[in-house]
C-alpha cells in the first residue's frame, strides 16, 4: 500500500508540474500575441519580478503575517463556538431541530455581507473583519460536530456501554473519535470559508493585510502586484489545506479503510 | 445455583398503529457454564431478548438477575459479542481488545497483557497492529470474540456472530468457540436463526415463537463434544427442531410478505 501511495504522489506531482507549465506557457503566449496592453496583461515574467519586489520590501511578509492572524483567531474562535453550539445541539433536541436547518441556510448565504452590519458594530478595524471571517467558517463546524457525533452509529456506542463506558469517557474515547471523519473534513471546510471571508472583508475594509494589498494594487494600476498578491493568498490557503487538512483526512480514511486511494483535490 | 434468570420478561413498542409486543412473558434460568442457544426466526426479538439482558434494553415488565442479584444497567459482567462485531475502526485491533479494560482503569502493561492473551487464542498475533477494515469479516467476528473474552465477563452474549460467514470459516469458528468454552467454562447465551450452529454448540436449545415471542420448547443437547455440524446427531436434532420452528418461520414469512 505504502508503495503505490509512493508512487501515486510522484505522479501527482508530474501532473501538477506539466499543468503548471502548459498554464504559463499559454499565459506567455496569450502575452506575446499583445492583444492587450500590457498594464491589463502582464507576462508571468512580470508577475515574478513584482512577487519577488513585494516579498524584498516586506510587504507582501507584513500582508500574509496580518491576514495569517486574524484568521487564526477568527478560525479558533469559529472551533471553539462552532463546537460549543454542535454540541449544545446534540444535547438539546430542540435546538438540533432548529438550528440545523438555519445553519445549512446560513452557510449558502455570502458571509461577506456580515461586512456591513460588523463596521457599524465595530468600526473599521480587526474586530470587524474577525468577526465577517467566524461568520463563515462557524456553521460550517457547528453542523459538521452536530452532524458527525448524531450519525455515530448506535452499536458503537451500545459497545462501548456495555463495556463500561460512561460519560466522559464515553465521549472522548468513541463519540469523539467516531465522528472525526465528519468533523475534519467540515474542518477543512471552515478554513476555506474563513479564508475566503477575511479576504473579502480587508478588500473593503482595508486595513494592512492581503486583501488590502489586492485593492493597493488596484489603485496603483499595478496589475503585476494584483497577480502576485493573488497567488500570495492562492499559495497560503493550499498550504493549510493540503499540510494539515488532507494529510489529516487521508490518515483517517486510511485507517477507516473508507478509500484505498489517498483523497485529493 | 443458576447464573443468570429472567423472570416475566415483557416488552412491546409503541408503534404509529397501536402496540406491539415484541417479548411475551419470558422465563428463563442458565446454569453456570451452561452454552445456551436461543433459535427463533429473523425479526422475532431474539435481539430484543439479548439486549435486555446485556442492559441494554429495558423491558417493560419483568427482572434479570445475574448470581440472584437483579442488574439494570448494562455492564461488562454480561458482555455482547455483537452480529457485526462492532469493533471501532479509529483503533488497531489490540487497542479494540484492551478497549474495555482501558475503561476499567487496568494498567496499560497488564492489559496488553491481556488482550494479547485472548488474540493469540484466537490466532489472531500476527495481526495486533492491523486496522479493522484490513482484516477478513471471519477476523472480525474473533476479534470480537478476543475483546469479549478479555473482560472476563460473567456471561458471554452472542448475537448471530457467525450470520456473515461463509461455511467454512463458520465451521471453524465453531470448533473454536466449543474449545473456548470447554477451556474457560463460560455461560453463553447464543442467538442464531441457524438451526443446525444451534445444535452443533449448545448444551440447550431454546426455541422461540414469532411475534410476541415466547419460548416454545426447549432441547438438551446431551452429547459429546466437540461436536462438527455435519454430526449425524447434529443433523437428526437439528431436523426435530426445525420442525418445531417451521410454523413460526412461515408465519414470520406471510406477516412480512403481507406487510
Amino acid at each position: 500500500m505504502n508503495r503505490l501511495s509512493g508512487k501515486s504522489r510522484i505522479n501527482g506531482i508530474a501532473d501538477a508540474a506539466l499543468f503548471l507549465a502548459v498554464l504559463l506557457g499559454v499565459w506567455e503566449l496569450v502575452y506575446r500575441l499583445a492583444i492587450y496592453p500590457t498594464y491589463l496583461f502582464p507576462s508571468p515574467a512580470m508577475v515574478a519580478s513584482s512577487l519577488f519586489a513585494s516579498v524584498n520590501d516586506g510587504l507582501l511578509q507584513i500582508g500574509i503575517l496580518t491576514s495569517l492572524t486574524r484568521l487564526l483567531i477568527g478560525y479558533i474562535i469559529s472551533i471553539v463556538f462552532g463546537a460549543a453550539i454542535g454540541l449544545a445541539m446534540v444535547k438539546s433536541p430542540y435546538l438540533g431541530r432548529t438550528l440545523r436547518p438555519f445553519g445549512v441556510g446560513i452557510q449558502s448565504f455570502p458571509s461577506i455581507a456580515w461586512v456591513s452590519p460588523a463596521i457599524l458594530w465595530f468600526g473599521f478595524n480587526d474586530y470587524a473583519m474577525i468577526f465577517v471571517t467566524v461568520m463563515g467558517a462557524l456553521f460550517s463546524i457547528t453542523l459538521g460536530t452536530y452532524d458527525g457525533i448524531r450519525n455515530t452509529s448506535p452499536t458503537y456506542i451500545n459497545a462501548a456501554r456495555n463495556m463500561g463506558a460512561r460519560g466522559a469517557r464515553l465521549f472522548f474515547f468513541v463519540m469523539l473519535p467516531a465522528a472525526s471523519p465528519k468533523i475534519v473534513s467540515e474542518l477543512r471546510h471552515g478554513w476555506s470559508f474563513a479564508w475566503r471571508s477575511l479576504i473579502g472583508a480587508e478588500m473593503i475594509m482595508a486595513t494592512l493585510g492581503l486583501g488590502n494589498l489586492l485593492m493597493y494594487g488596484r489603485e496603483l494600476n499595478d496589475l503585476s502586484l494584483v497577480f502576485a498578491v493573488m497567488i500570495a493568498i492562492f499559495a497560503v490557503g493550499q498550504v493549510f489545506d493540503r499540510l494539515l487538512f488532507e494529510n489529516l483526512q487521508n490518515k483517517i480514511s486510511q485507517r477507516w479503510g473508507l478509500s484505498t486511494e489517498p483523497i485529493g483535490l | 445455583m443458576s447464573k443468570l434468570e429472567l423472570r416475566g420478561i415483557t416488552k412491546y413498542y409503541e408503534t404509529g398503529n397501536g402496540r406491539l409486543l415484541a417479548l411475551n412473558n419470558i422465563s428463563l434460568t442458565v446454569d453456570d457454564g451452561e452454552f445456551v442457544c436461543i433459535v427463533g426466526p429473523s425479526g422475532c426479538g431474539k435481539t430484543t431478548l439479548l439486549n435486555i439482558i446485556a442492559g441494554l434494553e429495558k423491558p417493560q415488565e419483568g427482572q434479570v438477575l445475574l448470581d440472584g442479584r437483579q442488574v439494570n444497567d448494562t455492564s461488562p459482567d454480561r458482555l455482547m459479542v455483537f452480529q457485526e462485531g462492532a469493533l471501532f475502526p479509529w483503533l488497531a485491533v489490540l487497542q479494540n481488545v484492551e478497549f474495555g479494560l482501558k475503561i476499567a482503569g487496568v494498567e496499560k502493561g497488564k492489559r496488553q497483557e491481556i488482550a494479547r492473551r485472548y488474540l493469540e487464542m484466537m490466532h489472531l498475533s500476527k495481526f495486533e497492529n492491523s486496522y479493522v477494515h484490513q482484516l477478513s469479516t471471519g477476523m472480525k467476528q474473533r476479534v470480537a470474540i478476543a475483546r469479549g473474552l478479555a473482560m472476563d465477563p460473567q456471561v458471554l452474549l452472542m448475537d448471530e456472530p457467525f450470520a456473515a460467514l461463509d461455511a467454512q470459516t463458520r465451521d471453524m469458528l465453531h470448533a473454536e468457540l466449543q474449545n473456548i468454552h470447554a477451556k474457560t467454562r463460560k455461560t453463553i447465551v447464543f442467538v442464531t436463526h441457524n438451526v443446525r450452529e444451534s445444535a452443533c454448540l449448545a448444551d440447550r436449545v431454546l426455541v422461540l415463537t414469532y411475534r410476541p415471542a415466547s419460548i416454545k420448547r426447549e432441547f438438551l443437547m446431551n452429547f459429546p463434544r466437540p461436536r462438527q455440524i455435519e454430526d449425524h446427531f447434529v443433523v437428526d436434532t437439528a431436523k426435530v427442531i426445525f420442525a418445531e420452528l417451521k410454523d413460526e418461520v412461515q408465519r414470520a414469512v406471510s406477516e412480512q410478505i403481507v406487510r
